[in-house]
């Protein structure tokens, strides 16, 4: 019942993509968005979607499987188009009514939709391509020099862990007490805005009763095994940067290097 | 006749990476007032088999057709089918949802459109089938204890007067003494509708169910009536089952050369024979 939410889920295969540094990837997902927001020309755009394809190929995630997690945002890029399109003012090339289709708004419109798809595909990316745990490890190593102003760096990305991986087990739990509550009798898609609140009720307490039982759980799970912060704790895994790191980061800033320098050369 | 399947089959998550078989080329009928049994090692297809039967999956080949109703892959609007399909949840507890048992019970048929009178008799009935008293009546679901709250969920179900009541390992989890009294329980059930239960335990199927499937990798390896159904043990056993240990007892018996006309499977007729030389 609940599917389709490939944004923010970990596709998990053996890829080099997989097997770079978290931190590694976070840095260039970081850069890659803000990196285009400088492009301007269609040109650009094309070409560093044609980097991304490589990348998609070589993480080995199936391009169908990255699409479905776009389809969800599909109504924000449209309406994004769609805003541009007739609100952008200039060289009117067909009008109706109060309707104005410009040249510019056509360019803009479509730059625009360009810029979120790959937005999206990138960054969603990141999360097809690595595992919640190294994320947050990723994320702890990052931000870690924000601990010396205080800032519970390993207490957050402990959360954050946490919470993704608990994001499964919840919809699993979600949908099986729908199902239990359907074979009651219990109607969820008919009637009023009023009656469909209403409805959630007997799913929403069974919820939460077992989302704070398992809370408590691991919780005494944890102090089980000693866990007390992130003070002088080590880990399994230590996070390294391989030669393939430093490698991704070269290819990466010499290809947005060029991609940036592109308009001026043609 | 109760219910019927043709070449059913169903898949988790097709298309994808995650994607499992859970039950393939499932057929058989189930007869109105049957008791029928289903058995299998654990992640052998049995939650799957008995949720595609009340329409919360929808089945991804065959055809199935449930107290008159066909469901399809397409099928809408299966509430009217969920009215005469009771289905108890593998540990239901976790679906009470109401400040008091009362009213948990009356969710089921207060969504059947049912009148206040009706309901409370609904409840009442429920109640006493599952065998608590009117002292639970106000208490809140969260202050049971766990079988206290495996029968509650049961009465909801059963208070929607289903004519086919399904249960998904309703002794899991209970100790002996409640395990027993739930039995029980359900074998004041038999007879009056169609009643189809799923278990880990041989023993325990064999004392309720007048006929047993048994499920191995999503496929119907073994549909017998319960006289029948021990002689295939090495079946059994290859499934990862085991037999009830009165009919292992009997079956080394006949092997030793005694003879005895029929299959023996539950304690209390074992005990009868041996000790009382009761045999027929
Ligand atoms: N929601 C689901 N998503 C994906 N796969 C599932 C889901 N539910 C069950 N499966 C898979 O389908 C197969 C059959 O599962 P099912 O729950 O029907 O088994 P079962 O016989 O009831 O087992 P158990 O005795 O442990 O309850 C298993 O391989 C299981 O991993
Ligand atoms: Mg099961």
């Amino acid at each position: 019942m609940l599917k389709d939410m490939t944004l923010g889920q970990y596709y998990p295969v053996d890829s080099r993509i997989h097997n770079l540094d978290p931190r590694t990837k976070f840095l260039i997902s970081f850069a890659y968005i803000l990196g285009i927001f400088l492009l301007k020309t269609p040109l650009q755009y094309g070409v560093l979607f044609l980097g991304l394809l490589a990348v998609v190929r070589l993480s080995k995630v199936p391009f169908s499987f990255i699409l479905r997690g776009v389809k969800p945002i599909l109504f924000i890029l449209v309406f994004a188009f769609v805003m541009n399109l007739f609100l952008t003012p200039g060289e009117i090339l067909w009008s109706f009514w109060k309707l104005k289709i410009t040249k510019e708004g056509i360019k803009l419109a479509l730059l625009m939709v360009a810029r979120l798809f790959l937005l999206i595909m990138g960054s969603s990316l990141l999360t097809l391509t690595t595992s919640p745990i190294k994320l947050t490890y990723g994320m702890e190593s990052i931000f870690s020099p924000l601990k010396r102003f205080g800032f519970p760096v390993h207490e957050m990305s402990m959360m954050m862990g946490i919470a993704l991986r608990f994001i499964p087990t919840l919809t699993a739990e979600t949908d099986k007490i729908m199902k239990a509550q359907m074979a009651r009798g219990a109607d969820f898609e008919t009637g009023n805005i009023f009656k469909r609140a209403r409805a959630l009720v007997p799913i929403l307490v069974p919820l939460f009763l077992s989302s704070i039982q398992r809370a408590s759980e691991l919780a005494d799970a944890m102090e089980a095994r000693c866990y007390h912060g992130g003070e002088g704790r080590t880990r399994l895994h230590e996070l390294i940067y391989k030669k393939n790191d430093y490698l991704a980061g070269i290819i990466f800033i010499v290809f947005f290097g060029i991609i940036l320098w592109l308009p001026k050369i043609i | 006749m109760s219910l019927k399947l043709e070449n059913v089959s169903y898949v988790y998550n097709p298309d994808s990476l995650y994607e499992t078989t859970a039950l393939s080329d499932i057929s058989f009928e189930i007869s109105q007032g049957e008791t029928v049994g289903i058995i299998g090692h654990t992640g052998s297809g049995k939650s799957t088999l008995l949720q595609l039967l009340n329409g919360l999956l929808r089945p991804d080949g065959g055809s199935l057709v449930v107290a008159g109703t066909p469901i399809t892959k397409s099928s809408k609007n299966l509430a009217e089918l969920r009215k005469k399909v009771g289905l108890v949840f593998q540990y239901p507890e976790y679906q009470l949802f109401e400040e008091s048992v009362e009213k948990d019970i009356a969710f089921g048929p207060k969504n059947q459109g049912l009148s206040e009178e009706e309901i409370a008799i609904r409840v009442s009935e429920a109640m006493a089938l599952v065998g608590l008293d009117h002292s639970y009546r106000d208490k809140s679901p969260m202050e049971l204890s766990g079988g206290e709250k495996r029968r509650a969920a049961i009465a909801g179900v059963l208070a929607m007067k289903p004519e086919i009541l399904m249960l998904d390992e309703p002794t899991a989890g209970l100790d002996p003494q409640g395990r027993e009294k739930l039995l029980n329980q359900l074998m004041g059930l038999k007879g009056k509708l169609t009643l189809i239960f799923i278990s880990h335990s041989m023993e325990e199927v064999a004392k309720i169910a007048d006929r047993i499937l048994v499920l191995s990798k999503g496929t119907l390896v073994l549909d017998k009536p319960v006289e029948e159904i021990f002689e295939e043990e090495e079946l059994l056993r290859e499934v990862g089952l085991d037999i009830p240990v009165v009919a292992k007892l009997f079956a080394r018996l006949r092997e030793q050369g005694c003879d005895y006309k029929r299959n023996y499977y539950t304690l209390e007729e074992g005990l009868k024979v041996l000790l009382e030389g009761e045999d027929a």
